[in-house]
């Protein structure tokens, strides 16, 4: 396996996807892009097939809670035969909706089942959206910001406070 | 007299009056955990059964499930370190690696030559105790006692060597953003290669007691095959994924550390069944030893931490850094918006991956076949739940 310095592996993820994504840059030895929920499925499946791309590894799927902004999923797929990570940032519109990546990975289900029951962002086809850790009658979505940690609700700390201030704090 | 006695015809043609000739059968779903010797922990498999045929088989996951990923965003990035040791509990120098390392990167932190080199020995006896673990639980699983407690044995002084450094045998919370706690106390370098020289005499024991075994070899050859383009779709990796042919490792695809400093080789198995897995994992070991012995004598003198200010607060970005675990990549996906805690911190755990190809893995296995597959998929609950 011979590593393609990520600069010019960026510069072949620009040529190849260059028109449906944005903001294709090279940080901290990644190539990381921006990508529209609507194309998101030509993008990655692009990345998979290509064969001077080959990222046919998933590496991750992961949601962020913006709060007013929205959400974001982050998909993170590797080249095993170029050893160069790219990572895609899809932003949601107020549905929190994008569609699913199983069609293109199959291992994409149960990332996506994580997403949608720790931040209720929904994949539009995904076979099976159960939940996957949560209990099934767990209600909320755990990992958006509105889901305040339940031992922090009484006892706000370290909050924003150093640790070191924090007189008689307890541990969640 | 000889009438009374039904002819084995004319029993057969009763029988024929009262039945219709076929037997019915029936799918069975069959529960195996969450408790059950052979998960290591609560992982819970349903199996679908056709006779001793696993027709089809489903993890479910989630009895661990401690919620890290929230608590992350509750601590300062110093007492990460704490949290995460606790998600793959066997190797908790391993998690700790890669949060300070997203750190370092976003601050632009320098960690001192010495305290790079420590975590190098560190991470690579904790591979190593991580290994010997599970060399004696798949032993254990497929029946045979005796290398568990030769795997222990060997375990002992590199134990007592981590011990006596950080203080703990599984959490030890020694990493911090910029270098380490504290410096390794006299007699560490004496004790951690002890315990490397006598593993390395132990080795070839390991190897004549499981990889030449006849029983262990009828278990296990050919049974749980792992294509290498599934393992790579489902993003499995660790000593599972270079079982099956391929050769990724992150020390060697992106080094971090100093890996590129040192002299090792990466074991690749060819057929991706158990029986090759087992056999990566025992090579890998030796490789870790040779890691260690390198750095224990090239370890250079000077400070165990670099300049951190007191309060860490990240600049705003995000980052994705990733280091091998010894049961795959492992890696965390920072934002920080410029606090002194993080605004998310995705764990990338190997075990979740590598769990969730295994039901393509039993499809069309046999019962007794599972415990060898779910054994030589090396994986912590902890891992998988997070």
């Amino acid at each position: 396996m011979e590593r393609v310095e990520p600069e010019e592996f960026s510069r072949r993820v620009s040529a190849k996807i260059g028109d449906l994504a944005t903001d294709v840059e090279v940080k901290y030895g990644h190539v990381w892009a921006k990508v529209d929920p609507a194309r998101i499925v030509d993008v990655v499946s692009a990345l998979k097939t290509a064969p001077d791309l080959a990222c046919g590894y998933l590496t991750f799927l992961a949601g962020v809670d913006w709060q007013e902004e929205g959400f974001e999923v982050v998909v993170t797929v590797y080249s095993v035969t170029n050893e160069n990570t790219v990572i895609l940032s899809v932003s949601l519109g107020a549905d929190a909706t994008m569609p699913t990546l199983t069609g293109v990975f199959r291992s994409a289900e149960w990332h996506e089942r994580e997403a949608h029951e720790m931040f209720g962002i929904n994949f539009d086809g995904h076979p099976n959206p159960e939940k996957l850790y949560l209990p099934e009658d767990f209600e909320g979505h755990p990992l958006r910001k509105d889901f305040r940690l339940a031992s922090r609700v009484f006892k706000p700390w370290p909050g924003a406070k150093d640790p070191s201030e924090a007189a008689g704090g307890g541990r969640a | 007299m000889s009438s009374l006695i039904p002819t084995t015809d004319r029993w057969l043609s009763e029988a024929r009056l009262s039945g219709d000739g076929t037997l019915r059968t029936e799918e069975m779903v069959l529960n195996i955990g969450p408790q059950h010797p052979a998960t290591h922990g609560v992982l819970r498999v349903v199996v679908t059964l056709d006779g001793e045929k696993i027709v089809e088989a489903k993890p479910v996951i989630g009895y661990m499930h401690r919620g890290h990923e929230k608590l992350f965003e509750q601590r300062d990035f110093r007492q990460i370190t704490n949290l995460c040791s606790r998600m793959d509990w066997l190797s908790g120098i391993n998690n700790e690696i890669p949060a300070s390392l997203a750190v370092e990167r976003l601050m632009e932190i320098e960690v001192p030559r010495r305290a790079t080199f420590l975590r190098v020995i560190m991470a690579e006896i904790n591979r190593i105790l991580n290994h010997l673990m599970f060399t004696g639980s798949f032993g254990l699983e497929l029946g045979a006692t005796t290398p568990v407690m030769y795997a222990f044995r060997e375990r002992e002084l590199l134990q007592s060597a981590m011990e006596m450094a950080t203080g703990g045998r599984l959490h030890f919370g020694f990493i911090r953003p910029g270098g380490l706690k504290e410096d390794v106390p006299r007699g560490f370098v004496d004790l951690a290669l002890r315990g490397i020289r006598q593993l390395q005499r132990a080795i070839p024991d390991y190897e004549d007691l499981l990889i030449g075994n006849e029983i262990f070899k009828a278990r296990t050859v050919g049974v749980g095959l792992l294509d290498p383009d599934l393992a790579v779709e489902y993003g499995v990796s660790g000593p599972i994924l270079r079982a099956s042919g391929v050769p990724y490792d992150v020390r060697k695809a992106e080094p971090y550390l100093n890996y590129n400093e040192f002299d090792f080789n990466i074991p690749v198995g060819l057929h991706g069944d158990s029986f090759d897995r087992y056999w990566v994992l025992i090579q890998e070991m030796k490789e870790s030893a040779k890691i260690v012995e390198q750095a224990l004598m090239g370890l250079p003198s000077g400070s165990h931490i670099g300049q951190v200010p007191k309060r860490l607060t990240v600049p705003k970005g995000a980052i994705w850094a990733k280091a091998e675990n010894p049961l795959g990549e492992l890696g965390y996906y920072i934002v920080s918006d410029g606090d002194s805690r993080p605004y998310r911190m995705k764990a990338r755990t190997p075990s979740f991956s590598n769990i969730s190809v295994v039901p393509h893995m039993l499809r069309g296995a046999y019962v007794p076949d599972m415990v060898a597959v779910l054994g030589s998929m090396f994986f912590v609950v902890g891992d998988i739940d997070r």
